[in-house]
C-alpha cells in the first residue's frame, strides 16, 4: 500500500482526532404562528465526526427536520426563529458565518439526507440499500464528510448509521451507538418504536403499538413530553422534565455515547 | 380453502400513446398492467409488492372499476365485473371499497367527518336509510376507534393516524366484502402504523373482509398478508404464501427485493448479501422482449429474450418449490446464511 494519495488532502481539511466535524449546541428554534408559539427544537445537542454517520430518528413534531434545516441554513425565517444555540463546524459557529461560507461547508463537508415518510426514493428497491449506495459514493468523493441521516425508519438506521439520536417533541430523548440502541434501549419511546415494527417471528400476532398520538408542539405535556404515551409513567414523569442522563452500566461505569432523558432509564435499560 | 371472492384473469390495462394533434394516431401503448391473473379468497389478505411503476396502483384502479380494463376479466363471485356499467356496476361497487395512501389529501377538507363517512350512503341509500345515517356513522367511528362525538369535526382537526381511521370508516360504510388498501400506512408515523395495522386486522376478523394490501414495506406486507404477489413491469412474477415468498423465493427479482429490505437489526448488517440490480426499470411503453426482468437479471440467457416465462409452478428442482414463479430458471437462492 502506498501513502501517496494523502498528498492531495490539504492539511487544514484533515480531521483532528477527537474533534467533531459538526456540533450542535443547545439549539432552540421556535415557530410563531396564528396558533401560538411552537417550540420545535428545545435544547438539542449532537455532534458528528468526520467519516461518521449519525442518524437522527424521530416522528412528526420531533424537531428532527427543523434541526436539520437550521444546520443547512434552509429554515424558513419567519415563521421560524433561532432563539439560542450554536452550530459549530470545526469549532466555528456556522450561525455567524456569511451565507457563502456556509454554503461551501454544507455542500462539501456535510451530507444531510432527508428520508421523509413519503420518500422520493424508489419505494421498494430499497431505501436502506440506496442510502448505502449514496453514502458509498459520497465516501469515494470525500472521507472527511460527516453524514447525517434524518429519518423515521428503524430499518434504514440499522443499515447505515454509526450512532443515533432519537428525538421526541423537540428534544433528544436518547443517544447511543447503533448496536447498543437496538440491543438495549434506555428510553421507553425507543423501546416502544423497536417493539412496534413487524417482526417476522411474531407473524399473526397483534403488533405492539405505542398508544396515543405524536406530540402537539403547541401544547407539549408537562414533565416528560412522552408521559401520556408511556406505559411506565409515574407522577414524577408528569411533573418533572427529565434531564438527559449519562447512561452507565451496573458498576456505574459510563457507557460511551449513551444518554437517556428518562427518569427511569436504569429500569428501562435493565428491564 | 375459502371460496374465491375475486378472480383476476389475464387482466390488461394499456394506455394508448398518440401522435399528432388533429389526426391522432396511436403509436404505441404504456403497458401498465399486461396480463395478470390471481385469486383473492374470502377472508384472506393478498399483499402486492413491486417498485413504483410496476403497475400495482393501476391494478387497484382497474379492480375498483375506476379505470376500464383493456382486456381480461375480473370475476366477483364468478361474475365478470370488468365490463359492467350503470346500475349493475353501482351494485357491485358497493362490495369492493378502497383505502387510500394519503390521509392528508384523500379527505375533502370542507366536509365534516360525518359527511365524509356518510357520503357513500347518498349513492347507496339502501344500506342506511336517511333517518339511520347519523347513528350508522357514529357506529363506524366507534368501530375504527374514534370518538363518535367527533362526527361534526373537520379533517384538519385530526392527526394523520386519525385521518386514516376516517378513511377506513368510509371504506367500511357500505359493508363491503373486499377492501383494496393502497399503501394505507406509509404516510403515517411509525408509532401510529402499528395501531392502524392492528385495526385493519381486527376489522378483517370482525367483518370477514378480504384485503388486497398494496405496499412497499415488505415487513409490513409479510406481517399482514396470507399470500404475497410480486409485480414487475405490469406482470406478476411470483406469487405464494408469505413463507414461500419470503423464505423460499425462486424468482430473481423477488430475491433482489428481499435482499435489499432494511432490517431493523444492525448486528448482521456486514454479513448480509445484497443483490445489486444493474440499470433502471425499463419503460412500460417499451418493455424488453421475453422476460421483462432479463435486462437486470444476472441469470438471463438467450432463451429469456425470446421466450416469455409463464407464471407457473416450476417443474424442476427449484428446491421443491410448489408456488408459482415466472422464471425459466426459477430456483431458491443459496445464501451464506442458509449454507
Amino acid at each position: 500500500m502506498t501513502t501517496a494519495p494523502e498528498k492531495t488532502t490539504a492539511a487544514k481539511d484533515r480531521p483532528v482526532p477527537g474533534t467533531p466535524l459538526l456540533e450542535v449546541r443547545d439549539l432552540h428554534v421556535e415557530f410563531k404562528t396564528r396558533d401560538g408559539v411552537a417550540k420545535a427544537v428545545n435544547g438539542v445537542n449532537y455532534s458528528v465526526a468526520a467519516g461518521e454517520t449519525l442518524a437522527v430518528l424521530g416522528e412528526s413534531g420531533s424537531g428532527k427536520s427543523v434541526t436539520a434545516q437550521t444546520i443547512m441554513g434552509i429554515l424558513d425565517m419567519p415563521p421560524g426563529r433561532i432563539t439560542s444555540g450554536e452550530i459549530l463546524f470545526r469549532g466555528q459557529d456556522m450561525l455567524k458565518m456569511s451565507g457563502e461560507e456556509r454554503r461551501r461547508i454544507r455542500g462539501r463537508k456535510i451530507a444531510m439526507i432527508f428520508q421523509d415518510a413519503l420518500s422520493s426514493l424508489n419505494p421498494v428497491l430499497s431505501v436502506g440499500y440506496q442510502l448505502g449506495e449514496m453514502f458509498r459514493v459520497h465516501e469515494g468523493a470525500s472521507k472527511k464528510e460527516a453524514k447525517i441521516l434524518i429519518t423515521h425508519d428503524l430499518g434504514v438506521v440499522a443499515d447505515v448509521a454509526d450512532k443515533i439520536a432519537v428525538m421526541y417533541a423537540g428534544r433528544i430523548v436518547e443517544t447511543a451507538p447503533v448496536h447498543d440502541l437496538y440491543a438495549r434501549p434506555a428510553h421507553p419511546y425507543t423501546e416502544g418504536l423497536l417493539r412496534s415494527i413487524p417482526r417476522l417471528d411474531q407473524k399473526g400476532e397483534e403488533l405492539y403499538a405505542i398508544k396515543g398520538l405524536p406530540p402537539n408542539l403547541y401544547k407539549v405535556p408537562a414533565g416528560c413530553a412522552f408521559n401520556p404515551r408511556c406505559d411506565a409513567a409515574t407522577d414524577l414523569c408528569r411533573t418533572e422534565s427529565p434531564a438527559l442522563h449519562q447512561v452507565t452500566d451496573r458498576d456505574g461505569a459510563e457507557l460511551a455515547g449513551r444518554a437517556s432523558a428518562c427518569h427511569f432509564w436504569k429500569e428501562t435499560l435493565r428491564g | 380453502m375459502a371460496e374465491p371472492i375475486l378472480e383476476v384473469r389475464d387482466l390488461v390495462k394499456h394506455y394508448p400513446l398518440t401522435q399528432g394533434v388533429l389526426f391522432k394516431k396511436q403509436v404505441g401503448a404504456v403497458k401498465a398492467v399486461d396480463g395478470i391473473s390471481f385469486t383473492l379468497r374470502k377472508g384472506e389478505t393478498l399483499g402486492i409488492v413491486g417498485e413504483s411503476g410496476c403497475g400495482k396502483s393501476t391494478l387497484a384502479k382497474v379492480l375498483m372499476n375506476l379505470e376500464r380494463a383493456t382486456a381480461g376479466q375480473v370475476l366477483y363471485k364468478g361474475e365478470d365485473i370488468s365490463r359492467l356499467s350503470g346500475a349493475a356496476l353501482k351494485a357491485v361497487r358497493r362490495n369492493i371499497q378502497m383505502v387510500f395512501q394519503d390521509p392528508y389529501t384523500s379527505l375533502n377538507p370542507r366536509m365534516t367527518v360525518g359527511d365524509i363517512i356518510g357520503e357513500p350512503y347518498e349513492i347507496h341509500p339502501e344500506v342506511a336509510p336517511k333517518g339511520d345515517r347519523r347513528k350508522a356513522v357514529q357506529d363506524l367511528l366507534d368501530v375504527v376507534g374514534l370518538n363518535p362525538e367527533y362526527i361534526n369535526r373537520y379533517p384538519h382537526q385530526f392527526s394523520g393516524g386519525q385521518r386514516q381511521r376516517i378513511g377506513i370508516a368510509r371504506g367500511l360504510a357500505l359493508k363491503p366484502e373486499v377492501i383494496i388498501c393502497d399503501e394505507p400506512v406509509s404516510a403515517l408515523d411509525v408509532s401510529v402504523q402499528a395501531q392502524v395495522i392492528n385495526l385493519l386486522e381486527q376489522l378483517q376478523q370482525d367483518f370477514e373482509l378480504s384485503y388486497m394490501f398494496i405496499a412497499h414495506d415488505l415487513s409490513i406486507v409479510r406481517h399482514i398478508s396470507d399470500r404475497v404477489g410480486v409485480m414487475y413491469l405490469g406482470k406478476m412474477v411470483e406469487i405464494g404464501t408469505d413463507l414461500e415468498i419470503y423464505d423460499h423465493a425462486t424468482h430473481p427479482y423477488t430475491q433482489a427485493l428481499l435482499s435489499a429490505v432494511p432490517v431493523p437489526d444492525p448486528s448482521d448488517r456486514e454479513k448480509r448479501e445484497r443483490i445489486i440490480l444493474s440499470g433502471d426499470i425499463p419503460s412500460p411503453a417499451n418493455p424488453p422482449s421475453g422476460c421483462r426482468f432479463r435486462t437486470r437479471c444476472w441469470k438471463a440467457e438467450e432463451r429469456c429474450s425470446t421466450e416469455l416465462p409463464l407464471l407457473a409452478v416450476p417443474e424442476l428442482p427449484a428446491g421443491g418449490a410448489r408456488h408459482e414463479s415466472a422464471c425459466h430458471f426459477a430456483a431458491e437462492r443459496e445464501t451464506a446464511a442458509a449454507a
